[in-house]
């Protein structure tokens, strides 16, 4: 009888061993991910009629370069855009300053502006969707149009 | 005398590393939970329905605070698991080694009550 339990008990001891190794491994697997991965971050955004998305807050005081694409699945609508800038969410200026180009050849864009509402720049085919000043400190999408639209904001700093 | 030939410094140390370990574990319920694509991170889809303000730097480097302080709390814990139990782990090859060598197989290990 103590054989058999010493028997169970060793190979137990090995098992819970190897499950202690195994997830220290995993976790050090998953924590190196983000030590390794470059500064950028995706916004994945979903707007509907009239709406806003949640405040982006890009880091303070360096240009944030900002990708924005419309791909239009939600609406299986023809209206896929894109568009680029950089923006510097100034500490100094109390207000985000940026610089780019409009979706579907509209130009340029260049602004600064702490007032909620304030167009920065279309990113859709139609220029019904919009990153617009929520505040002094971030932007958010807006959809003026009368589908609900998605795509992403992507900011690399 | 401990009832498993454990004296109580040695089991103390081996609880206090079980709890490290666990520590780290649970460490990684408190991230922000960003998923990692095409060479970026991504805002999960609970945060951005939430429609909560996303601060991109801070949300960053507190993923990766976290998931580092997750990574050592876990891997200290399992070195100090690892060296708490190598005795039992590696008991019995090393007595045989002793045997086959003659050597007393008495434990040398403070830890381990002879």
């Amino acid at each position: 009888m103590v054989r058999s339990s010493s028997n169970f008990v060793r190979p137990t001891q090995f098992v819970l061993a190897a499950i202690v190794a195994v997830v220290t491994v995993a976790i050090l697997a998953h924590a190196a991910q983000p030590l390794a991965t470059p500064n950028r971050l995706s916004y994945p955004y979903k707007v509907a009629p009239g709406a806003n998305s949640g405040p982006i807050t890009p880091a303070s005081n360096i240009p944030v370069m900002i990708l924005a694409d419309q791909i239009g699945t939600d609406c299986d609508c023809d209206n896929v855009g894109s568009s680029l800038m950089t923006v510097v969410n100034s500490s100094n200026d109390h207000e985000l300053v940026w610089n780019g180009f409009e979706s579907d050849g509209g130009g340029l864009t260049e602004g600064f502006s702490p007032s909620a509402g304030t167009h920065i720049m279309y990113i859709d085919f139609s220029h019904v969707v919009d990153l617009e000043v929520s505040n002094a400190t971030s932007f958010h999408v807006h959809n003026a149009g009368s589908e609900t639209y998605n795509g992403t904001v992507t900011l690399i700093w | 005398m401990h009832q498993n030939g454990l004296s109580w410094p040695h089991r103390w140390r081996s609880v206090f590393f079980w709890v490290l370990f666990a520590t780290g574990l649970l460490t990684q319920a408190f991230s922000p939970h960003l998923k990692i694509k095409n060479n970026g991170f991504v805002v999960p889809p609970s945060l951005v329905s939430s429609g909560a303000e996303v601060q991109t730097l801070e949300l960053v480097a507190r993923e990766r605070g976290i998931q580092f302080l997750s990574a050592v709390l876990t891997l200290g814990g399992a070195i100090g698991l690892a060296l708490c139990y190598r005795e039992v782990l590696l008991g019995r090859r090393s007595t045989q080694r002793d045997l086959a060598s003659g050597n007393n197989v008495a434990s040398d290990d403070p830890g381990i009550v002879k």
